[in-house]
């Protein structure tokens, strides 16, 4: 390994900061924290940045800077709090799909069934309320088990049986009886580790650890200069403690998503469960490190002066748009399992004891 | 950044997994496997693996070792847990005291020390803690008096792992008592053997004995000086600093998951509760991220670059996720597996009773906690 930073990725990361240090925020403390999608005010900047060229490879036109691009676009709009109009149209380029869709329905890919998809004549019918990523009316990339098999499937706007719910946040999306033809099967979204779906995942972990990110930025300031007891906040070790071990978690998620990124975008043979895994500490990361961010900056945090509300807001959102962490994490841990069940296997075979630890 | 090994480095490794799976090597690891609480003298085995040349690889030629880069020894490290090489005494010797030693010694006690701690001929133990001085190594009282020459050394030093398989101490003692708590500190090489050394056992909970070693008036040459005289406490820092790559908790962790698996696997053959499942998932994912925040130690230390903030992260995540997965595997072993002392359940046990000293060695977790908060000024500058 050499983990030596990349000069190119770290460049690219300050003309992002700089860039989405002027996009707009919204610092209403009620209503969406962030407008998501295509309409976002971040999607301005990515098209300014020629950001949809960053993963696209050079033979299609683009920069081929590969994933690990794409999960720090992810990443930065994440620590900008900003919405996320870059990961629709990332999954769409990966399944040659044009951009401008919506993404939805992406929560219950590990376990459920968000959107039953019932056989018809020529296609499918559509039947369900399922978390989708923009409020203005796009077509929908939604993600349904079809046959038995995770797809996914276009919904254009005026598709019967569809309506768009934007009172709440995130918005839904429902379905009744939507019709769809064979046609419309955009994808497959199998569990190849390098597929449209594992790359999805990154990105979304990616964004996760922006949000952790980001509040712990807030916090770190915050506590550093707010006075009580007469100190700083941050000289209180219940307070400075508690921000060293959110350090450590960030520190830990930004390894996995990178790593991630790295394997897929090397084409590794050990990719395996590394979205899955990936996605599922971002998760947990972004709510438990915003949840102690929110204690520690105390009741202000929860009023538009420091903005950390809008992450609070956010990581509840976005830790489950994915999926459940807990179903995300048992899939891993049934790949583990297996992989030291045939070890066991192997080693019976051989007539030798099994092996004290497996390499990595 | 590359998150994978390159073609030599899995080449090195497999020809090192190759060294370590020779009957001669495999016998000499049953015999020093710990069975009920019983700490085996290991020196036997670390003599037939420098025979091998595996101790010290990074070291240069002169000193014993084959001059390969530093990354090449953490492969070489965790092959050797891998094989079930009990690790303390390399920790101890050549990755602590050894490395020190590269780093501070003379051309003079290079020469004299190195080769036989590479040829896994002689050992050395870490003499810094005493009763009264644990994290807070400045509150040390072992003092060194100027003896003609040289000086004799007193005071008593606790807790220390191997000691008595031991023949050489990296002790820290005060040269300038009156010089101010962080001041006036040496780094001293003591001969274990010398007048003045007794080397008691300290029982305790693990397989690992504790060591006392009182020093009564032991005498020391200026050759035995490491550093400059009064300089110790910024070298003690460094060499913590080194110390702490995590590395040696991220294979416990490799290893106490495994012995987990197995016994879980025996013990339900079939699929287990989900929330086994969704804990296993849990440890892989901590332990993949662990792997590349030791890595990112090492790395940076491969090109000379001690980060004390980096190392302290990797201290904190690999000690702590050791100790939780010895915790949490301590209820996986059946009664039966227990009574038949499988070597899963045998693992975990002695896991379990080794698991509280993890947070403790080499710097609390507090004190990387500690270490973690001066980031915080530096903040949002953040490089992936």
């Amino acid at each position: 390994m050499d983990l030596t930073p990349d000069p190119l990725i770290d460049e690219l990361r300050t003309v992002l900061r700089a860039a989405l240090a002027r996009v707009p925020v919204r610092f209403e403390v009620h209503g969406a924290p962030v407008t998501d999608g295509a309409s976002g005010p971040a999607r301005a900047m990515l098209d300014q940045l020629g950001a949809a060229d960053f993963e696209r490879p050079c033979s299609a036109g683009g920069l081929d800077l590969g994933l690990t691009a794409g999960v720090l676009v992810s990443e930065e709009l994440g620590r900008a709090a900003c919405g996320n109009p870059y990961r629709a149209d990332a999954m769409a380029a990966d399944v040659g799909f044009p951009t401008g869709a919506a993404l939805a329905g992406l929560e219950a890919l590990p376990i459920g069934t968000g959107v039953i998809a019932t056989p018809r004549a020529g296609g499918w019918e559509l039947t369900g309320a399922v978390t989708v990523d923009d409020s203005e009316p796009r077509t929908l990339l939604v993600a349904v088990r079809a046959g038995g098999h995770p797809t996914l499937v276009a919904v254009p706007p005026g598709a019967p049986g569809r309506s768009l719910e934007t009172g709440c946040w995130p918005p839904v999306v429902q379905l009744a009886s939507t019709p769809i033809a064979e046609t419309d099967v955009v994808a497959r979204l199998d569990d190849s580790p390098t597929g449209p779906l594992a790359r999805a995942r990154l990105r979304q972990a990616a964004y996760l650890l922006g949000i952790a990110d980001g509040a712990t930025l807030i916090t770190v300031r915050h506590t550093g200069v707010r006075r009580q007891f007469d100190t700083t906040l941050r000289d209180l070790q219940a307070v400075s403690f508690s921000l060293a071990r959110a350090l450590v978690a960030l520190r830990a998620t930004r390894a996995l998503v990178y790593r991630g990124a790295w394997l897929v975008d090397a084409g590794h043979d050990q990719v395996g469960t590394a979205p899955v895994v990936t996605l599922a500490m971002a998760a947990e990361t972004a709510r438990d490190v915003v949840r102690v961010c929110m204690q520690n900056c105390g009741a202000w945090s929860m009023t538009a002066e420091l903005g950390l509300h809008r992450y609070f807001r956010l990581a509840a959102a976005e830790s489950n748009r994915y999926g459940e962490p807990a179903a995300l994490w048992r899939l891993a841990g049934a790949a583990r399992l297996d992989s030291a069940r045939r070890a066991v296997t192997d080693d019976d075979e051989r007539g030798l004891v099994m092996a004290v630890s497996q390499p990595r | 950044m590359r998150f994978g090994f390159t073609e030599d480095q899995q080449r090195f490794r497999t020809d090192v997994r190759q060294a370590l799976r020779s009957a001669k090597i495999r016998t000499a690891v049953a015999d020093v496997t710990a069975t009920d609480c019983v700490e085996p003298d290991a020196r036997p085995l670390y003599c037939l693996l420098g025979d091998l040349g595996l101790l010290a690889v990074h070291w240069p030629a002169e000193f014993g070792g084959a001059d390969r880069p530093l990354t090449d020894a953490a492969i070489v490290a965790e092959e050797l847990v891998r094989a079930g090489v009990p690790d303390t005494l390399h920790v101890n010797t050549i990755q602590i005291v050894g490395q020190f030693l590269l780093m501070a010694g003379s051309a003079e006690q290079k020469r004299r020390h190195l080769p036989a701690l590479a040829r896994g001929e002689r050992f050395a133990s870490v003499l810094y803690t005493e009763p009264d001085a644990g994290s807070d190594l400045g509150s040390l009282r072992t003092v060194a008096e100027p003896d003609g020459d040289g000086y004799r050394i007193t005071g008593t030093k606790v807790l220390n792992l191997k000691t008595r398989f031991a023949n050489l101490g990296l002790c820290a003692a005060r040269t300038t008592p009156e010089a101010g708590k962080y001041q006036g500190i040496s780094l001293f090489l003591i001969d274990l053997g010398a007048p003045g050394v007794t080397v008691t056992v300290m029982p305790g909970i693990s397989d690992e004995q504790f060591h006392r070693v009182d020093l009564d008036s032991v005498p020391v040459s200026a050759d035995d000086l490491l550093g400059l005289r009064d300089q110790g406490w910024a070298l003690l820092n460094e060499a913590l600093a080194v110390e702490r790559t995590g590395l040696d908790h991220h294979l416990k962790s490799e290893c106490w998951l495994q012995a987990a698996l197995e016994a879980l696997i025996q013990r339900v053959p079939d699929a287990p509760p989900d929330a086994y499942l969704e804990q296993i998932g849990r440890w892989d994912g901590a332990l993949a991220a662990d792997e590349v925040l030791v890595w990112e130690v090492l790395t940076g230390l491969a090109a000379d670059r001690i980060d004390p903030v980096v190392a302290a992260i990797a201290k904190y995540h690999s000690s702590e996720l050791a100790q939780s997965i010895a915790l949490w595997a301590a209820d996986i072993p059946s009664p039966e597996q227990r009574a038949n002392r499988t070597r899963a359940a045998v693992i975990l046990d002695s896991a379990y009773r080794e698991a509280p000293g993890l947070t403790l060695s080499a710097g609390t977790s507090e004190v990387m906690l500690k270490i973690i908060t001066t980031a915080f000024d530096s903040m949002g500058q953040e490089r992936c």
